[in-house]
């Protein structure tokens, strides 16, 4: 059975065409390729708002020209990267990552450096969207890596990070670009090399979340990082990093400050979940889907202000998903993915019961629907009530959010 | 009705100018967007793009029509390129059509029938392929939805936002626009979809040849009423009918007895198949 047999059956369940069929014109690649630039944003836009049987039908109709497209230039290197592109949109990442390969092979034996490159970008694509497996082995980062433990790496560390807004104090994931706070975004190069330095490449999560909060609370972080100084000097000029923060201060920003106001009053409305300004008693109008972006990030900052530090590895994760939503939500305007549902309910689950700083009060979550709070020691803060009862909203409001039967639309 | 008019929104991840709002129904805003600089194309974020809102509307069914909308590829049917966020609402994407709508040539003009037959019959076609395939309605076929894409040679139907998913046949009560939707749709009762559309085509056809609707009204709306409800007794009584053969009266009678078929007052008169509607209307060349 030659290649194309063993495709068609793996992924459409036939061994050949059909010879019932009406001949029909061949499908070029390229002109397929086109058509699932469209039609592949339309299943993640129709997944994203949990429409399944549409986005599902969607993609049989793109499984269906891909696969016609390569039964007519099987040795096409673009019809393969298409077939992988499909696979990858329905998350088989197996499948893809064979197509992938065997389009780059073809791309490479023909000199097409350009087709070898999508090749390449969607074999990272792949990898990023993967589950990282459990067990890995450390890398050695002192020996050459081959180029799939280049791509690993880069993936860990793409999704391990985050950075403290020095502006601001905020926690943002793309280090250059604005900050939707505040608008800083670093102009020198010292700033640049401050924004590196106030990430997880050189601090743990926990440290950033006491970097932010003392930012907030208006501290200079050279003032309240010891040795600070050096690690930024120390930073080399590495051009590559320090040119990609120079294109990130080009991008288009959002003021969020814009967003989480009353339109009527401006007087900033705490809770997420409120349907009218506590000030002005106006219609907030609010989608849901900005709704949850505010709910992020309050409790962003709950976690920075209120929730006591965990070493676990639950609490960290917990702080990435954050961060990384807060990022889809308010520069993409992109709804979360049933795995960051799943994995956002999951991890709050682990992390209960949560404590506050001060120790004077309890969040338990019992389950996705059931959050209360309780005061521990009132002496230790006279807000510490109010305190635990917001933080407890909060969080009902964003597991609210995050279940299955919100569609955020 | 007025609409503030933001210089600049966000969709999805990029942001754009906006260049002018239209509204297209009661509850529908069409914003006419350009994206700032000369930076290259955007997979599917055009320079230039037509986005769709939906104000105070229930945002489940929205993204429920819209999806039906995704699934239709036809030459005649405007694509929805995909549901996205334009300041965190729920938002169409389309193609931003440059030459316009059949509306803004009736206001110059009128047309010919030898436009008017390609006109029903391409969006004919959009509508058989729409029903039969995915068992879906329009019903708020208009001149302002018909997209020109070519002159006069190829037209698309645009704003698929109020079809419902018709269940046996039938469909419960949806919006539309006044003037282009039957007589029996008045009563809330449920209706056929295709006949409904065939309808609103053959009011379109009707508006297309002689650049007026088959309602009269009378200035005196304290005797007789607001315009509405003069159109909604036309309607109800079959006047209408009358003030169509009236209007069409000029035309060859082959052209007269089809658009008449198709706004009969009684649905079971009326062509109720895109199929005989069709053949009917190629088959009719004067």
């Amino acid at each position: 059975m030659n290649l194309v047999q063993q495709w068609l059956q793996k992924i459409a369940g036939k061994r050949e065409t059909p010879t019932q069929e009406p001949p029909r014109e061949p499908i070029d690649p390229n002109i397929a390729a086109h058509v699932l630039d469209i039609w592949l944003e339309q299943v993640a836009s129709l997944k994203q708002l949990r429409m399944h049987d549409h986005a599902d039908r969607k993609l049989s109709l793109a499984r269906a020209i891909t696969l016609e497209s390569m039964q007519d230039a099987p040795s096409d290197p673009m019809a393969w990267v298409n077939i992988g592109r499909v696979q990858l949109a329905d998350e088989k990442f197996e499948e893809a990552t064979q197509a992938f390969e065997h389009a780059r092979s073809l791309a490479n034996q023909q000199g097409n450096a350009a087709i070898e490159g999508f090749a390449g970008s969607g074999l990272f694509q792949v990898r990023r969207r993967q589950a990282a497996p459990h067990e890995a082995a450390p890398l050695d980062l002192s020996q050459p890596l081959t180029q799939e433990q280049y791509q690993q790496f880069l993936r860990e560390k793409l999704d391990q990070m985050f950075y403290v807004c020095q502006g601001c104090g905020q926690l943002n994931l793309m280090a250059g670009e604005h900050c939707a706070h505040c608008q800083f975004a670093p102009k020198t190069l010292e700033q640049s090399r401050l924004s590196i330095t106030l990430s997880r490449v050189y601090f743990k999560t926990q440290t950033l979340l006491q970097i932010a909060l003392n930012l907030q609370r208006g501290k200079n972080p050279f003032e309240c990082i010891i040795g600070l100084d050096a690690v930024v000097q120390n930073i080399h000029s590495d051009q590559g990093i320090l040119q990609k923060i120079e294109d990130n201060r080009e991008d288009d920003h959002l003021n969020f400050k814009t967003l989480d106001r009353c339109a009527s009053c401006g007087i900033k409305v705490w809770s997420s979940s409120a349907e009218v300004c506590t000030h002005c008693h106006q219609s907030l109008d609010r989608p849901v889907l900005l709704r949850l972006a505010i709910c992020v990030e309050r409790l962003c900052n709950q976690w920075i202000w209120t929730v006591h530090t965990s070493e676990s590895t639950a609490f960290e994760q917990f702080v990435l998903l954050l961060v990384n939503m807060k990022y889809q939500l308010i520069r993409q305007q992109m709804g979360p993915s049933d795995a960051q549902r799943h994995k956002a309910t999951g991890l709050l689950l682990q992390l209960s019961p949560l404590y506050t700083q001060n120790m004077g009060g309890v969040i338990r979550i019992k389950n996705p629907t059931k959050v209360v709070s309780e005061v521990i020691d009132p002496s230790v803060h006279q807000d510490v009530g109010p305190t635990v009862d917001y933080l407890r909203d909060e969080l009902k409001h964003f597991l609210h959010l995050m279940s299955d039967s919100v569609s955020l639309f | 009705m007025a609409t503030h008019k933001p210089d600049r929104v966000q969709l999805d991840r990029y942001f754009y100018r906006v260049v002018d709002i239209k509204r297209s129904s009661d509850f529908a805003k069409v914003w006419l967007l350009e994206r700032e600089g000369d930076s290259p194309p955007r997979t599917i974020y055009d320079k230039r793009l037509a986005v769709k809102t939906f104000d105070n509307a229930d945002e489940a069914a929205v993204v429920n029509e819209l999806s039906n909308w995704v699934l239709l590829h036809h030459a005649n049917v405007l694509p929805l390129i995909k549901i996205a966020r334009l300041n965190f609402r729920i938002a169409g994407l389309m193609e931003w059509c440059q030459a316009g709508t059949l509306e803004d040539v009736i206001r110059r003009r009128a047309f010919t029938w030898a436009e008017t037959r390609t006109i029903l019959l391409q969006a004919g076609e959009a509508l058989r392929y729409a029903h039969e395939k995915y068992n879906l309605a329009h019903l708020d076929i208009k001149p302002a939805n018909v997209l020109i894409k070519a002159f006069p040679n190829h037209v698309q139907v645009s704003d698929w936002g109020i079809s419902k998913l018709a269940s046996y046949g039938r469909i419960d009560g949806a919006g539309g626009t006044h003037g282009f939707y039957p007589p029996e749709r008045l009563n809330g009762k449920p209706f056929s979809g295709p006949s409904s559309d065939i309808f609103a085509l053959g009011m379109t056809a009707l508006v297309a040849l002689t650049r007026g609707l088959p309602y009269r009204y009378e200035p005196d709306e304290a005797r007789y009423g607001s315009r509405d409800e003069q159109q909604f007794m036309q309607l109800n009584t079959g006047l209408y009918f009358q003030n169509a053969r009236a209007l069409l009266k000029p035309l060859p009678s082959p052209i007269q007895n089809l658009l008449l078929s198709c706004i009969h007052p009684d649905p079971s008169t009326r062509y109720a198949e895109y199929g005989p509607l069709l053949h009917a209307v190629a088959g009719v060349t004067a």
